[in-house]
């Protein structure tokens, strides 16, 4: 048993990981990050890519719904400052909701603390979703 | 929008359970128990938390 373990590992430990450019995994990267599993939708992962981006996308849209506020980076709460990275991780989506004239002031209104929980909450799965993609392309996951 | 505390639970669970899901498992199935599993988590601690809390209120 311990020696067929040992084998098992010396083996896992031979696969070397597939060479990657720097150049497409930055691409990869940055598109994973601009729209909601577009990091897995390249690597032909097509059905993820599809629930990842419909997940994502739903809970921004609901955090804006509920009037969920949008952080500044120029805030002096260093909790701010992270609420501000943690929303824009969303990608694109930000600057759509800026674009259409959202501006998420209304910190009096009923339901804006879920909806900031909200918003945060998607950016944050944008990060894992991010790291996810740049596993796949490094070989270290199906 | 105004929803209630649960209804924002609820869909706040679902999304993530669904993005946990699909990032940590590779077959459909195991997609779909480890959500279920992971949803049950959220609404299950959250409603025992909320319980424990009630108990201590003033």
């Amino acid at each position: 048993m311990a020696k067929s373990a040992v084998k098992k590992r010396a083996e896992e430990e031979e696969v070397e990981e597939p060479h990657v450019p720097t150049g497409v995994l930055i691409r990869l990267m940055v598109a994973a990050w601009l729209v909601p599993g577009s990091g897995h939708f390249l690597q032909g992962r097509r059905g993820r890519a599809t629930i990842l981006f419909g997940s994502i996308i739903s809970m921004f849209i609901l955090g804006i719904l509920m009037n969920g506020e949008f952080f500044h980076l120029n805030s002096p709460s260093i909790l701010h400052r992270l609420g501000f990275i943690g929303e824009w991780s969303v990608g694109v989506a930000m600057a759509v909701a800026h674009f259409f004239g959202y501006s998420g002031d209304d910190i009096f209104f009923a339901s804006t603390d879920y909806g900031t929980a909200f918003l945060v909450a998607a950016g944050m799965l944008n990060i894992l979703t991010m790291f996810d993609s740049y596993d796949i392309a490094m070989g270290r996951k199906n | 929008m105004v929803i209630s505390h649960f209804i924002a639970l609820i869909l706040f669970a679902f999304f993530v359970s669904v993005v946990f899901g699909v990032l940590t498992k590779e077959t459909r199935r195991d997609c779909v128990i480890y959500s279920a599993k992971t949803f049950a988590a959220f609404v299950g601690i959250a409603l025992v938390m909320g319980w424990v809390m009630f108990a201590f209120a003033r």
